[in-house]
């Protein structure tokens, strides 16, 4: 019946389909016209389909090399079949998009399944150079790629991710015949020789398809920069700009060739940077006022504001709706005065977590009056401290300018994160925290209580200091479903609180997590539970080591009581027992034990 | 507004709700006011009908933008639509080449998530049952697209 439908249309339902491998598989093998019109989406991006290196996509594409790169690569030691049939599909014209790292991956993993078959690679050969080979590879997929396709999307030159699997990358697929081993990234670049990604935009195709370029992603410190300058010429219409700095990307990228790219752009939408610090962020944040009207999404993930850094050109973009400082070092209300002239009428989401480094932290725990010592003397050692406010008496100024902030955004903000406190060990930075000191400061608060009606999703610590102010978001934003709240120490053993709390729960609230360090009483769950009428979903204690059995059973009787709570997210090392657990399972769908429940959508809605 | 189906039946409605169509916008933008039908023979008397529901009942809803699009998943259907979308097959498809014709984004895509929560999880021949289709490949082309396409299998 469906077969009625024209092509347009069954291409409709593949298009709902494109991220389900399995039955986009399963269409495939229908009938002649289902499988022709499904092809091309299980083919647009098939290394991100397959979700793990893939050596058969390799062994297909490969097969399609023409007769002289099949030649040449007969003389490195690979042997590839002059094709005898020719494949149903011409597969590389149909693909949209590729990461670099997944073809190196899938082209690793094809190398080592060819040796272990006694296929492709000579096992007699003498000297086999791994690197050279993949490389040469590589070279030659994307070559493919480009000559085939008419429109490359998304492409990501993230070479970063290949760190994290450097010792697993170097495997051997001849033990015996090793020729290079590289200890560290920087090792692994200089030999791998990223400067050949400079090539891609001449490569034949290229210019047809890449100014159909959306999605661009950089990282790792490849090329230190220089492919942004290259993609610049032929890369204009890009939608999303992503920008992966590295720790020693700080002294290699030239922060003028990434900004060239930023600035040919003719509308881009989102820009994302992670880490970054003195010498590209000033530049960068300078740059987007070139996008200023088409930006409206603007993420800095485990940025360094630290040096001076002025936020003054966030406040052209005036289109944003959403706005993201995730981990970032050294926010001060200095560095986001800026913002609170700023007028983000468009701003739905609104995402603010400090982090402090480990210096930062020897200034907050200096007892008052006590001499900071320079940088470089030796640093004391001290037991994880307790929470202290960096600066008492400064909450109370009315003008925070994140404040000022809030209220010039028309009163859309649906989703503010303002970050929990919680302290993290770390490598090798230490000693971490989130939420610092005394922030949010009780204005911000007071704030969103009064600006933001349409709010539904709210994350921040909570302090005796700024609990009224609390206590009013709870009052007047009445279409929260999700709160993420740390609790202060001071509050923990609290009933009147915690009792308090119970009744104001927000009538739609569906996903509550509630992050307390330390041990806290039984009670505490009673005083929580016991008069709360909110149709809670989700229930997180993601630091609560000191949760057992017991604490579990209250939880337990509260879900009989309320018939909706489906999940429960315990702290990796609670002490439940695997009874324990049975029993909660009883009554709920699923309890985990890993920390934070990270949901696909980031939250429940 | 007055449309006329292809038998000739004719409905009269708000223009907010004809303006749900694209097609028929474009085309009130083009002619202005007039008291002519607008004569709309791809589309028979009662799927109209469910069409004119539809867009009724969604006579408010915002415009969804090219972005929000590329979001949608198939499985967020509310209860007044899963209810809208509980037809024969036939109805359904009609309802598809109706929402097309008429350029009803909201309504194809409705009508299309249908389509694939009904295939979704089903094996090839599952699905042939499911809508009744003949599978006209050879069995050696079957081998083959099922080789070249090994990397899906789950393993």
């Amino acid at each position: 019946m469906v077969q009625s439908l024209p092509r347009e249309c069954l291409e409709e339902v593949f298009h709902l389909l494109q991220n389900d491998k399995a039955s986009l598989h399963a269409c495939l093998l229908v009938n002649r016209f289902w499988c022709s019109s499904v092809a091309p989406f299980l083919w647009r991006h098939p290394f991100k389909l397959a979700k793990k290196p893939c050596s058969e996509l390799i062994e297909i594409y490969t097969s399609l090399f023409d007769k002289r790169v099949k030649c040449e690569l007969k003389v490195e030691g690979i042997n590839i079949p002059i094709l005898t049939v020719p494949k149903v599909f011409d597969y590389p014209s149909f693909l949209r998009g590729f990461r670099f790292d997944d073809l190196y991956e899938s082209t690793s993993a094809w190398l080592q399944d060819g040796y272990d078959k006694g296929r492709q690679i000579k096992r007699e050969s003498e000297v086999f150079d791994d690197l050279r080979v993949i490389k040469i590879l590589v070279n030659e997929l994307c070559k493919l790629f480009f000559s085939k396709t008419r429109v490359i999307e998304t492409l990501s030159l993230n070479t970063q991710r290949l760190v994290g699997l450097i010792d697993r990358r170097f495997w051997s697929h001849h033990p015996g015949d090793i020729q290079y081993t590289p200890t560290s990234f920087e090792d692994f670049r200089g030999a791998y020789g990223f400067d050949d990604l400079l090539k891609l935009p001449s490569y034949f195709g290229a210019s047809t398809c890449l100014p159909f370029l959306q999605k661009f992603e950089y990282g790792g410190d490849a090329t230190d920069g220089k492919i942004m300058e290259v993609l610049s010429m032929i890369c204009k219409n890009l939608d999303t700009l992503e920008i992966s700095f590295s720790s020693w990307q700080r002294k290699h990228a030239d922060p003028m060739m990434m900004l060239s790219l930023l600035q040919a752009q003719h509308s881009l939408k989102r820009v994302v940077l992670r880490r970054g610090g003195s010498n590209c962020l000033p530049v960068l944040i300078e740059g987007l006022k070139s996008q200023a009207n088409s930006l409206n999404y603007l993420e800095f993930n485990g940025a360094d504001f630290r040096i001076s850094v002025s936020l003054e050109a966030l406040s052209y973009c005036v289109n944003l709706e959403t706005l993201i400082f995730d981990r970032c070092l050294g926010l001060s209300d200095d560095i986001v005065e800026p913002l609170s002239t700023a007028t983000f009428c468009r701003l739905k989401k609104f995402v603010f977590r400090k982090s402090i480094g480990f210096r930062d932290l020897r200034t907050i725990l200096a007892p008052a009056g006590q001499n900071i010592p320079p940088p470089n003397a030796p640093f004391p050692v001290m037991p994880v401290p307790t929470i202290l406010p960096i600066h008492p008496k400064r909450t109370s100024s009315l003008n925070h300018p994140l404040a000022l902030m809030i209220q010039n955004t028309g009163g859309n903000l649906q989703d503010i994160r303002l970050g929990k406190k919680v302290w993290n060990v770390r490598r090798p930075l230490g000693i971490v925290a989130r939420g610092v000191g005394d922030f949010p400061p009780p204005t911000v608060l007071s704030t969103i209580s009064m600006y933001c009606p349409k709010l539904v999703v709210i994350e921040t610590h909570v302090s005796r200091e700024t609990l009224p102010y609390f206590q009013a978001v709870l009052e007047t934003c009445i279409h929260i479903e999700q709160m993420h709240i740390s609790i202060g120490t001071e509050l923990m053993d609290d009933e009147v609180f915690w009792k308090d709390m119970s009744f104001r729960l927000p009538v739609k609230l569906r996903n509550l997590m509630i992050v307390i360090e330390g041990t806290f009483w039984l009670m505490v769950l009673h005083w929580l539970l016991g008069n709360c009428k909110a149709p809670l979903e989700l229930l997180q204690f993601p630091r609560s080591n000191c949760i057992d059995d017991e604490y579990l059973c209250i939880i337990t009787q509260y879900a009989k009581r309320i018939g909706t709570l489906k999940r429960l997210a315990l702290a990796k090392r609670t002490k439940v027992t695997s009874e324990g657990m049975r029993r909660a399972l009883m009554v709920l769908e699923s309890v985990t034990k890993t920390g934070e429940w990270i949901d696909n959508d980031d939250n429940l809605r | 507004v007055k449309l006329t189906s292809s038998e000739g039946t004719e409905f009269i409605i708000d223009r907010k709700v004809a303006e749900k169509s694209v097609l028929l916008k474009n085309m009130l933008e083009d002619v202005g006011e007039s008291d002519m039908a607008i004569p709309l023979p791809n589309v028979t008397g009662p799927i109209l009908n469910k069409v004119i529901d539809y867009c009724t009942h969604h006579r408010d809803d915002p415009f969804v933008s090219q972005e929000d699009d590329s979001k949608k998943v198939s499985d967020d259907i509310d209860d007044w639509d899963a209810e809208f979308c509980k037809v024969d097959q036939g109805t359904l498809f009609e309802l598809i080449l109706s929402a097309n014709y008429l350029d009803i984004k909201p309504l194809l895509d409705l009508t299309c998530k249908t389509v694939a929560n009904m295939i979704k999880g089903k094996t090839p021949d599952e699905i042939r049952k499911t809508f009744n289709i003949t599978n006209d490949f050879t069995p050696e082309e079957e081998e083959h697209v099922r080789k070249e396409n090994e990397w899906c299998e789950e393993r």
